[in-house]
């Protein structure tokens, strides 16, 4: 159960210093609580379950201005049977929000100028009659479940993969099998000028002498009943029900890991009339993860150590993107391409 | 078939996409419909009600009983028995950045 008993809003200015508005906003605090959970049940500190025990949601205050204005925030979690624990997020957390109502601001005044703008938060406790309650008619309780770990030693994994992109010292690790990007690249090769994708699975690894947690990506399921164009691919309700009977069908105990999409830059570039010259510098090449990829996370795969794989199909050979979740936000990631005699 | 008005709530399990995520309801109300059921869910589960741009997502209701998506209009009390699992699941894109 989540426990918050501030209200927040953005207070913009412009460069100057005038104040231009103050909006109060809704904060998604899902992906900071999933990822302080997950932070502490990788170094042992809380047991390795979903769901159970209570959060707090907690503005750091500004430690000059003071309240109301935040510096931050924390999220603490008390599980039974572990002492409360606890993670702090940065301002920037609160980005995409501050994205969306500056877009809205601007179109409302009829302006760019936007990009002069710079925003506060600030957190107010919630009065009394703030939560004017509807009729609750539909509650329930989150079920505790385990997460299902396999005990391994990370060095084994690392002894026999070769690392691609970026490694983040604190990032979990990721491990592919060969397999899910060779499948990935010819599903995207197939596909061409169309989007294509599908759905990550496999197993979370525990080495318990660190303590740490590590993922292994053994399949890729094709997302069957999606519609896919140039510049979309829509996951249907269908495509999660031949996913799951794909697993069930697998019998290996693999679960949910992320999802994968291609990017078909070379027709992008096509079809913007884009010179040979821009499209070798063509920075839509370079992988990235739109706001739609990040709401597709989101909404499917909300558990922190979930992942985005995007394929690139610029020009020349197709290259690998994958994004994840760090504090409680999405960004690019590196990982593990295991060595074929050792997937 | 029992008369709606004395027919007793019914508990029902209901799961997000990856079967990650199980809410445990004691007690559904019947004569509400699976439209009602997912909208209430959606915030006790934390599953965002809209896409990137704001517009609502569809997340369809899937019996796992009878292995059919439900009708958003279709009551509690006609479609489910005590017991059944529900997963919601959403049509949702991944996609290139759109204009704001």
């Amino acid at each position: 159960m989540t426990h918050n008993p501030y209200r927040y809003a953005l207070v913009f200015y412009t460069r100057d210093g005038s104040p231009l508005d103050c909006v109060p906003v809704q904060v998604d605090w899902e992906p900071a609580a999933q990822w302080t959970r997950f932070a502490h049940i990788r170094r042992g500190r809380l047991p390795a379950v979903n769901g159970g025990g209570s959060e707090w949601i907690q503005p750091l205050w500004d430690r000059i201005a003071g309240a109301p204005y935040l510096r931050g925030f924390r999220v603490l979690i008390a599980a039974d049977g572990s002492s409360p624990v606890e993670s702090a997020f940065p301002l920037t957390y609160f980005g995409d929000v501050a994205t969306q109502v500056f877009a809205s601001l601007a179109k409302q005044r009829g302006t760019e100028a936007e990009k002069n703008w710079y925003f506060r938060v600030v957190a107010y406790l919630r009065r009394e009659d703030d939560e004017r309650a509807s009729p609750v008619r539909f509650s329930g309780e989150e079920q505790v479940t385990p997460l299902p770990l396999v005990e391994s030693s990370l060095a084994d994994f690392v002894c026999k993969a070769r690392p691609a992109g970026f490694l983040e010292g604190s990032d979990f690790g990721v491990f592919f099998t060969p397999n899910v990007l060779e499948e990935a690249a010819a599903m995207t090769r197939a596909a061409e000028g169309r989007e294509t994708g599908g759905v990550l699975i496999g197993t979370l690894h525990r080495d318990a002498a660190m303590p740490e947690i590590f993922a292994q990506v053994s399949a890729q399921i094709p997302a069957a009943h999606a519609r896919g164009d140039a510049v979309k691919l829509t996951f249907t309700a269908d495509t999660w029900t031949a996913v799951n009977a794909a697993i069930a069908l697998r019998k290996r105990s693999e679960i949910y890991l992320g999802y994968w999409h291609s990017h078909p830059v070379r027709e992008w570039c096509r079809s913007n009339e884009c010179s040979p010259e821009k499209q070798k510098n063509c920075p839509l090449a370079k992988g990235f993860f739109s706001l739609d990829d990040k709401a597709l996370l989101r909404a499917v795969f909300p558990r922190a150590y979930s992942l985005g794989l995007v394929v690139n199909n610029a020009f020349g050979e197709l290259t690998f993107s994958l994004f994840g979740w760090r504090d409680g936000s999405i960004g690019p990631r590196g990982f593990y391409r295991l060595e074929p005699h050792h997937a | 078939m029992g008369n709606p008005q004395t027919m007793p709530d019914i508990s029902l399990k209901v799961s997000d996409v990856s079967g990650q995520k199980i809410f445990t309801m004691t007690s559904a109300p019947v004569d509400a419909t699976v439209g009602e059921l997912v909208q209430g869910l959606l915030g006790q589960m934390n599953l965002p009600a809209n896409d990137s741009t704001g517009q609502p997502l569809t997340y369809h209701a899937r019996l796992e009983r009878e292995g059919r998506h439900l009708h958003a209009a279709e009551r509690i009390g006609d479609a489910l028995e005590t017991g059944d699992q529900l997963t919601l699941q959403p049509n949702i894109d991944a996609g290139f950045i759109r204009p704001v």
